[in-house]
């Protein structure tokens, strides 16, 4: 028997396995991008924008050794200038959201704030992916395309 | 409500969040400090299912 001593809400935060009907439906950390690209405080911010835009993407998570989440650079932070180092041009401590929220619920309140991206996080703030604003988006229209389509059967 | 340039007076109107009133220094979804429609911390997590209300009032 193992007592995980931060809790269930936690271990449903921490986007770790659950049973009953809820997990079938997607979640933030489900449609997160793993793949985004991440970088270090200390590095040059040129060299940084160089190699994200190589990988195609247009955002980085600043991150430490062990992930956990420093800040953030979008689109106008890493335009932000020559000679500055990340530290300098990140967005520090951003907001992060945990990987059991609702996938509808975030596409709803990203689009609202018009938000292009978010960082999920575990509980202790370390990196699961970023959430882009329009696989969220996807993500919830698919779902409720699924479920009216139940309705109608 | 909240948020916006005020015009007239060139300055930033103190953001307020669209659930409780709470006066905020920036929204907590998207870190604006001009945003539209800010929220708390509390109210945020709240609406995005990220947290729950105790289930019970008492200790026991």
């Amino acid at each position: 028997m193992y007592d995980y001593v931060a809790g269930k809400q936690d271990w449903v935060s921490a986007g770790l396995p659950t049973e009953g009907q809820l997990p079938s439906r997607p979640r933030a950390g489900d449609v997160a991008r793993k793949d985004v690209p991440t970088c270090r405080v200390n590095e040059a911010l040129d060299e940084v924008a160089e190699r994200v835009r190589a990988a195609g993407w247009d955002a980085s998570v600043v991150v430490n050794e062990e992930r956990v989440v420093f800040g953030l650079l979008r689109a106008a932070e890493l335009a932000a200038g020559r000679g500055r180092s990340v530290e300098e041009a990140m967005r520090p401590g951003p907001s992060t959201f945990r990987p059991n929220v609702p996938i509808e619920e975030m596409a709803g309140f990203m689009g609202e704030h018009q938000l292009h991206s978010a960082p999920v996080t575990t509980s202790d703030g370390r990196l699961v992916g970023l959430l882009l604003r329009e696989e969220a988006e996807r993500a919830a229209h698919e779902l409720h395309h699924a479920a009216t389509e139940g309705d109608e059967r | 409500m909240t948020g916006q340039q005020d015009a007239e007076a060139g300055s930033t109107v103190a953001l307020v969040c669209a659930g409780c009133d709470r006066s905020l220094e920036d929204c907590a979804f998207c870190d604006e400090v001009d945003c539209g429609c800010a929220v708390c911390y509390r109210c945020c997590r709240a609406a995005i299912g990220e947290s729950m209300d105790p289930v019970h009032a008492h200790g026991g």
